[in-house]
């Protein structure tokens, strides 16, 4: 155990991941084997009254249509409408408002510039992820929860049309982060093992993604709290960034 | 329409429709897996392979395109069982999480150091910036990169 537990050990399933041997669902070919393509509603708010499987089944190829595991399908997709969770991704999704960053021990330097570009410096994590068992492992889960949660802060987002059609849905539209857009990361830790279970290992994946949004909302507040802006909505982007600042300033006007 | 091509060093004659896409020819046709398949549209990069000594998006080549061309997949990278430097650099630095990807990134990363062995950190993530990567952050990719680089590069 002591040789390994603390000190940073390759993944043993890398080598087939490097060399392209991995297999992953797209690459599995059965003998026999079937496509399945779902449906899914292009309406908001739709009831659905019959779904016409004449055609499908007659198509060459088919091997059947399965109707009511389509209604199951629909059903949640609209149970999600129904929530109102689609409003609560785009329009409710408000930033803490408190002048504290409330994560201990996280830390993040995000400059606004005057074109409304939000250019991050770098970015300091320090967390308790309890013992560490391979290091390497942590800050690499590290690393990516930032990068998730400084994305979900800064320019990624779930876009909807006045019909309640996802408009950002392929890569195309999405604006997931790019290597050139993010910062250098640094993960740092103070271990504290946790009493509950025998290894004294908490959580460390989430801890990026629970800090990152909350660090880089607070960091540009502060940065655009001169021209009287206080509480920015998330995704951040330049867009909202320039109509900010420009808001601000006429209103002061 | 018939092609015929080198893959991986070996020489491949096939009838192909003209609409099929390189990255289909790859996988399907010749079972080379490895090149991953993302978003179809050349903005993830993850189908990125070696055509004719460029680092290319096969999901946007045609099949056609490549004939009397050359193309290297990451399944001809290594060199008698033993990892390019680029591939080694990634499983020693933690460069991959899931590994979707991985193929593409080390062969985009492979082309971006042999054009320049010298890059900065900045240099390594513009060059990157056609790769998508969800889990790692682009951290320990750019620092794989840099090592790969440092090792004498390929």
């Amino acid at each position: 155990m002591a040789d390994y537990v603390g000190k940073p050990v390759k993944c043993g399933e890398d080598s087939c991941l490097i060399t392209g041997e991995a297999q992953y669902i797209d690459d599995v070919q059965l003998p026999g084997m079937r496509h399945a393509a779902v449906l899914c509603s292009p309406h908001a708010y739709a009831r659905i009254k019959s779904i016409n499987t004449d055609h499908a089944t007659a198509a060459p190829g088919v091997v059947g249509v399965f109707a009511e595991q389509y209604f199951m399908v629909l059903n949640l997709l609209l149970c999600a409408w129904r929530d109102g969770r689609v409003e609560n991704i785009t329009n409710t999704l408000r930033v803490l408002e408190s002048e504290k960053v409330t994560f201990a021990g996280t830390d993040m330097a995000v400059v606004v510039a005057e074109t409304g570009q939000i250019a991050i410096e770098h970015y300091i994590a320090i967390d308790d992820v309890g013992n560490v068992i391979n290091p390497m492992i942590v800050d690499g889960q590290v690393h990516g929860g930032i990068v998730q949660g400084v994305g979900q802060a800064l320019w990624e987002g779930a876009t909807y049309d006045e019909n309640g059609q996802l408009v950002s849905d392929s890569l195309m539209d999405y604006s997931m982060s790019r290597a050139d857009r993010c910062p250098p990361l640094k993960a740092a830790r103070r271990v504290m093992p946790t009493p509950v279970n025998p290894l004294g290992v908490k959580g460390a994946d989430e801890t990026g993604t629970i800090a990152a949004p909350p660090a880089a909302v607070n960091t540009v507040m502060d940065a655009l709290s001169p021209p009287g802006i206080t509480h920015p909505y998330m995704s951040l982007t330049t867009e909202k960034g320039y109509n900010e600042i420009h808001s601000a300033n006429r209103g002061g006007d | 329409m018939n092609i015929s091509l080198t893959v991986n060093g070996k020489r491949v004659e096939r009838e192909v429709e003209p609409r099929q896409l390189l990255v289909h020819f790859l996988r399907d046709e010749l079972g080379l897996t490895g090149t991953n398949i993302g978003c179809d549209t050349s903005q993830c990069g993850a189908c990125t392979i070696h055509f004719n000594g460029m680092a290319v998006k096969a999901c946007t080549t045609l099949a056609v395109q490549a004939d009397g061309t050359e193309i290297t997949t990451i399944e001809g990278l290594a060199q008698n069982d033993e990892l390019h430097p680029m591939q080694q650099a990634f499983w020693d630095n933690h460069g991959l999480q899931c590994g979707y990807c991985t193929p593409g990134m080390i062969m985009a990363a492979t082309k971006l150091v042999e054009n320049n062995p010298n890059l900065s950190d900045s240099d390594i993530r513009h060059g990157l910036e056609g790769n998508l990567c969800r889990c790692t952050g682009y951290e320990n990719i750019v620092r794989s990169v840099k090592k790969a680089n440092m090792a004498g590069g390929d």
